[in-house]
């Protein structure tokens, strides 16, 4: 029985494995090969990323214009490239320690590795990603990813003259996490970072060039300064000082702007601009 | 001899390497993690079972869409592979807001021999999925899809199977060639959607037919006021004049080319419903019609997933040369209690780690005996009561294939609006075991099953 107008009969081409006399096999094997190819070439990642959620399609059309807008109202970012579209090449990463982590089992031990990665842009952002794994490579790249995903802005300010690029924190805050508190208080130009070995990495990758820290609490649960640190960079941000006294104009959310600028198309929408780093 | 390779055993543990240990698990003794640790990497049974993706392509060759190619695609009108028993009635419309379906996919999916419910009389076989084009409808819909107690819930998400034996009166026994149109005609679906049975005619010009009022209405102001008076005229002057009538009359050029040109579309229109075997829509609501090719999961992870960060490899090489020149910078009590992800964080993750070997995949098909969908996120997932016993026979269902959030990217759904653009994170299709036919007597119709749709956790 001759197949009519190539393998493309319509036999067998779906998904399921109908596999019948005529054909030898799924009809569109040439195409599937032909995908494999493309993948094993090397591509542009930017464009090979197809977006899952709704505000990854948000940024992919470029709608969003700064990752400081997804801040503003709290968006959860669940895809990484999210963070790279807008960081892009300027965020650095960093190995932290990866540590074997053995789980008893029937057979001996089973060991796997927990991989620490620092990111940060040295310019405002910082995250950072744990991941424990049955191999290094994919403990890395998933503490990796992790990390990206929990970036999170940090502001800068002055010790004291207002000359140069902000150096240390812009005011005293306070995080606290567990029984842990940890207080980051603004230094002087050249005293450094004064804190425990993986704050202080945090706090470089962040941009903080000086700032005193001091803790408070069960200070053997050390890793819990890490996310006592996170919450104080957190509420940098949440700090009323003069310079932002000026009143606030509401912008609306992603979501919502672009709902009237859709309703009115006769009328220029002016998109608030988020980005108000303050202004010493 | 023994103590020998346990000591090596342990020996290479220290050194990096991993040990076989089977799975089995007890007392956790890891350090900071909270609680029992259960690694969600681990899907053995997904390991083993192979999953088909889909993937979106252009339309290369519109021939190729017609049914009697028993196409696979997403948009557009369906290709309805029985053409005569489309369903009716409350089958067509969203439960919640009584409008339309809109025709989202359609697959071909026939059945192997070493697939359950494998049949000889089976050959032909191919799901439909409608959605109605309205989120809060969606969103409404979750709690149907809980219920189990009326016999049919009210759904906006609706699946239709169709299957027929090879010998059938609507194909040819054999593979069809390219200029090939289907044996038989179809019924006439709605001129507006091109996806249901038409039941309704335009009273002005008897040529547009709907399938239901709120197209017609739709239809109505999208153009048809104009041109049904034309046609209204056309036709009534049009009883003893032959088809297509040119005259070269300067006066009434612009009238008499209007009329023919009119005449030419509604003789087109039809005549490519019967010759083609494709149905065509005037509404711009519906879906770009796109290809859906086949492609297999491919199993390895590509080597550099990542943008902007450099190799894990390079990153574990520069973290041994900083060990080695300064020592270890941190501790193990250092790290100590810095909390992993949450499991639902975890769980994401492993689910775009799943992805990320073909990240345009906007279907995954795996029809098989214990194969289960890859779920985006841990909350939303059916138990096994949840997933209704099939409505015509009674039997189990099982998993079939389920569609990815890339869709929407892929058909431009239009974010912007709050909350009325589509947006989920999967739709898993469940079908009967035994693939049933709808009456005993005959192959023909179409049976309903169940779609379990699990929205974006915002």
């Amino acid at each position: 029985m001759a197949e009519r107008g190539g393998e493309r009969g319509g036999f067998g081409r779906g998904f399921g494995r109908g596999d019948r006399g005529d054909r030898g096999g799924r009809g569109d094997r040439g195409r599937g090969d032909r995908r494999g190819g493309r993948r094993g070439a090397k591509r542009d990642e930017e464009e090979k990323w197809v977006p899952v959620t709704k505000l990854g399609r948000l940024v992919k059309d470029g709608k969003i214009k700064s990752l400081e807008q997804i801040y503003l109202f709290s968006l959860p970012i669940k895809e990484h490239q999210i963070v790279e579209f807008f960081l892009g090449s300027a965020l650095k990463d960093e190995v932290m320690k990866i540590m074997p982590v053995q789980k008893q089992t029937r057979a001996g031990q089973r060991t796997r590795f927990k991989a620490f990665v620092v990111v940060g842009d040295n310019n405002g952002h910082v995250g950072l990603g744990v991941k424990c794994s049955k191999e290094v490579a994919t403990a890395i790249r998933g503490a990796i990813i992790l990390a990206k995903l929990s970036v999170i802005p940090v502001r800068r300010g002055y010790w004291g003259n207002k000359i140069g690029k902000p150096h240390t924190v812009p005011c005293k805050v306070t995080g606290k996490c567990g029984s842990v508190t940890v207080r980051l208080v603004p230094a002087p130009r050249g005293s450094g970072i004064v804190a425990a070995r993986v704050p202080k990495k945090v706090l470089q990758f962040a941009g903080i060039e000086d700032v005193f820290t001091s803790s408070r609490g069960s200070t053997k649960t050390l890793g819990n300064f890490v996310k006592a640190t996170f919450e104080c960079l957190l509420k940098t941000y949440g700090f009323l000082t003069p310079d932002l006294w000026r009143e606030t104009r509401f912008s609306k959310s992603p979501f919502q702007e672009f709902t009237d600028f859709l309703a009115k198309p006769h009328k220029i929408s002016v998109v608030e601009d988020v980005e108000k780093t303050p202004v010493y | 001899m023994a103590d020998d390779r346990n000591s090596a055993v342990h020996l290479s543990a220290e050194v990096f390497a991993m040990s076989l240990g089977d799975d089995s698990e007890r007392e956790d003794f890891e350090l900071g993690s909270d609680g029992v640790e259960e690694d969600v990497e681990d899907d053995s049974d997904d390991e083993e079972l192979m999953v088909t993706l889909g993937f979106v392509q252009a339309v290369e060759e519109p021939w190729k869409m017609a049914r009697q190619h028993f196409p696979c695609k997403i948009g557009g009108t369906p290709a309805w592979l029985d053409p005569i028993n489309i369903p009716e009635g409350d089958n067509t419309q969203c439960g919640i807001c009584d409008n339309p379906l809109g025709f989202l996919m359609q697959v071909y999916a026939p059945i192997g021999i070493d697939d359950v419910g494998y049949r000889e009389e089976v050959f032909h076989r191919s799901l439909f999925l409608f959605v109605c084009p309205n989120m809060a409808c969606l969103q409404q819909d979750q709690h149907h899809q809980l219920k189990k107690s009326p016999e049919r819930p009210c759904r906006s998400v609706k699946v239709f199977r169709s299957q027929l034996p090879r010998t059938n009166r609507f194909y040819d026994y054999d593979p069809p060639s390219r200029d090939s149109s289907p044996a038989t005609e179809a019924v006439p679906v709605c001129t507006w959607c091109g996806a249901w049975k038409a039941t309704s005619v335009c009273g002005g010009c008897k040529q547009a037919r709907y399938c239901s009022r709120v197209h017609q209405l739709a239809h109505w102001r999208g153009g048809h006021d104009s041109f049904c008076r034309v046609v209204q005229a056309e036709l009534a002057s049009n009883k003893q004049e032959s088809e297509l009538k040119f005259v070269q009359n300067p006066e009434n050029s612009t009238t008499d080319a209007v009329r023919t040109m009119v005449q030419g579309v509604i003789t087109r229109v039809t005549d490519t419903l019967l010759k083609s075997g494709i149905a065509n829509a005037i509404s711009d609501k519906i879906w770009p019609e796109v290809e859906l090719i086949v492609g297999e999961e491919e199993d390895s992870m590509p080597s550099d997933a990542i943008n902007t960060s450099r190799n894990p490899q390079q990153l574990l090489q520069d973290y041994e040369i900083r060990r080695e020149n300064n020592g270890e910078e941190f501790t193990a009590t250092d790290m100590e209690d810095v909390e992993e992800s949450s499991r639902e964080q975890q769980n994401w993750a492993a689910f775009q780690a799943r992805l990320a070997g073909a990240p345009d995949q906007v279907l995954r098909y795996c029809r098989a005996q214990g194969a289960k969908p890859l779920w985006p996120s841990l909350e939303g997932q059916p138990k096994q009561s949840d997933i209704t016993p099939c409505f015509n026979c009674g039997g189990p269902r099982i998993f079939e294939f389920q569609l990815l959030p890339q869709l929407l990217y892929f058909l431009q759904v239009q974010n912007e609006t709050d909350n009325d653009s589509l947006d989920w994170a999967t739709i898993a299709v469940y079908s009967c075991a035994a693939s049933c036919n709808k009456s005993d007597s005959t192959c023909e119709g179409y049976v309903e099953e169940f779609a379990w749709v699990q929205l974006a956790v915002s």
